[in-house]
């Protein structure tokens, strides 16, 4: 175990207005010499093992989405949301530890005209939905702290769930008022699982969506024992 | 969940936001405490209400009412009931972070609640006062904060000088495509800007140089496309503090002097160090 380190201010400035003149460092070259010096290595009061991010998959499949995002979460499991909102953090390990799978998930094969733009999307959080959606490895981490809220005792299971199609996460979790509403997000999450026709169909779990942003709209569901709350998605889904 | 200002209802509900209960209100009397560092805030505070009708529905327990916080940022969302008026929330573990919303919300707790307060505006039908579990008999204002560390970064963090022998005399040009906003300036006034800024007239600074940047800052974020820039965010942070809205409607030069504390006030300092 090791501190978790970020970036400066200095050095995050220094590589977001610069991108076009590190593209061989992001292709190849890297980083490492660049980090010897500077403000690259600001400790934060939070013990990390990052050697997992050694394991991580380049591949774009919901399986290697599920098993990177167990990775992440179990090596930052310290990091609190207000810090994984620190793109700092985030620049550290995409230019530094996780550089490897970074470039080779999000880099590879893509054009000359594109890449400095995919580098500005994923290597730096800048903003909130950038650091949920885009960067290499914050979306892993919120990936994976979002399943554990919904399901802590197995957030693999909630994972395979939520990424089974890029619907179902983008319903659940980058429309953050359903999401965090977290005893309907639970239920959405038991219907999803033993329905597999809901999980599979991408018209019939969006018609379910829109049946329960109407009705769970200005209503305070939140203190609805576990059963109601069944109740009610399934008179959506129906 | 955040019952916002825009939500309809077919029934009354007692609130700022409309006339169903005529005088009565609703509200959370609030105070904030946060270690920005550690990413702590505590919440405590208690409510008033002044309707009998809700106070009874709250004490026979078919209505419960709680707070609600809402961090879209952190993805973080609670409603937390309440036993008495009084109420102290702790989130100790980095829960809230950005544009942070605290609300008191009073629900239906059974089937068939009778709303029966005399103050409900007569237009609603009887068949409308009945409610079911989870429906809203009354919520408060919505009371925000900035959570987190960015509403206390300077402002001159924001900025960069930069010398450009393009410009003219005594000119600067504010550029906004970078993390940090860049006034370029000629050699000779980047060297006097430099010098000033190590001395004690570097407050002049702020009028001169910095109050029309940050109008144009502001200028900027009426429309998208800086959203990601550290400036962005800084000043964006600044202004949810300060309950500045940036929109079309906004007073650049208010916001501005807002944001720096009103600049032109040091003016008077400055004159009298010079004079002694």
């Amino acid at each position: 175990m090791s501190k978790l380190l970020y970036v400066g201010q200095q050095t995050a400035d220094f590589l977001s207005d610069n991108i076009e003149e590190h593209l061989d460092r992001y292709r190849e070259a890297g980083f490492e010499d660049l980090e010897s010096s500077g403000d690259w290595r600001i400790p934060l009061s939070v013990e990390v093992d990052l050697t997992p991010l050694e394991d991580l998959i380049a591949d774009n499949g919901r399986d290697a989405e599920v098993r990177n995002s167990m990775l992440v979460g179990h090596a930052l499991a310290s990091l609190t949301p207000s810090l994984a909102r620190e793109n700092r953090v985030w620049i550290r390990l995409s230019h530094i530890e996780g550089i490897a799978y970074a470039r080779e998930r999000w880099l590879h094969n893509v054009s000359q005209e594109k890449i400095a733009q995919a580098i500005r999307i994923h290597f730096f959080a800048s903003t909130w939905t950038q650091c949920r959606d885009d960067h290499a490895l914050s979306r892993l981490w919120w990936n994976h702290h979002i399943a554990s809220s919904i399901q802590p005792d197995d957030p693999e299971r909630a994972l395979r769930l939520i990424l089974s199609t890029a619907d179902i996460r983008s319903n659940l979790i980058e429309r953050a008022r359903v999401g965090t509403r977290l005893p309907l997000a639970k239920a959405i999450v038991r219907r999803l699982e033993r329905d597999a026709q809901l999980a599979a169909s991408e018209s019939a779990f969006r018609n379910f969506m829109k049946a329960l942003n109407i009705r769970a709209a200005g209503a305070q569901l939140e203190i609805w024992d576990e059963e109601r709350m069944d109740r009610f998605i399934a008179q959506c889904v129906e | 969940m955040l019952i916002r200002p825009t939500t309809a209802f077919a029934h009354p509900v007692l609130s700022p936001h409309t006339d169903d209960y005529g005088d009565r209100t609703f509200d959370i009397l609030l105070e904030i405490e946060e270690s920005p560092e550690a990413g702590e805030v505590v919440l405590s505070g208690h409510y008033v209400l002044d309707d009998g009708d809700v106070t009874e529905l709250i004490r026979s327990r078919q209505a419960t009412v709680g707070i609600v916080v809402e961090s879209l940022e952190t993805y973080f969302q609670t409603f937390v009931p309440l036993s008495g008026t009084l109420f102290t929330l702790e989130f100790k573990r980095g829960e809230l972070r950005g544009r942070v919303g605290i609300q008191a919300v009073v629900a239906a707790t059974e089937d068939g609640v009778a709303l029966r307060s005399p103050h409900i505006a007569s237009d609603y039908p009887a068949h409308t006062k009945s409610l079911q579990p989870g429906q809203i008999v009354a919520a408060s204002s919505i009371h925000w904060f900035e959570a987190g560390l960015d509403k206390l970064l300077p402002m001159e963090s924001i900025f960069r000088l930069i010398a450009n022998e393009e410009m003219g005399d005594g000119m600067f040009q504010v550029g906004l495509d970078t993390e940090a906003i860049q006034i370029e300036v000629n050699r000779k006034l980047y060297d006097t800007i430099y010098g000033i800024r190590g001395s004690s007239m570097r407050d002049i600074l702020l009028p001169s140089l910095f109050l029309p940047a940050v109008m144009n800052a502001l200028d900027a974020m009426r429309t998208s496309g800086s959203e990601g820039l550290r400036w962005h965010r800084v000043i964006e942070a600044r202004c949810s503090n300060e309950g500045i809205t940036i929109d079309a409607n906004t007073d650049l030069a208010w916001a501005a002097q807002r944001l720096l504390e009103g600049p032109l006030g040091l003016l008077g300092t400055l004159f009298k160090e010079e004079d002694r």
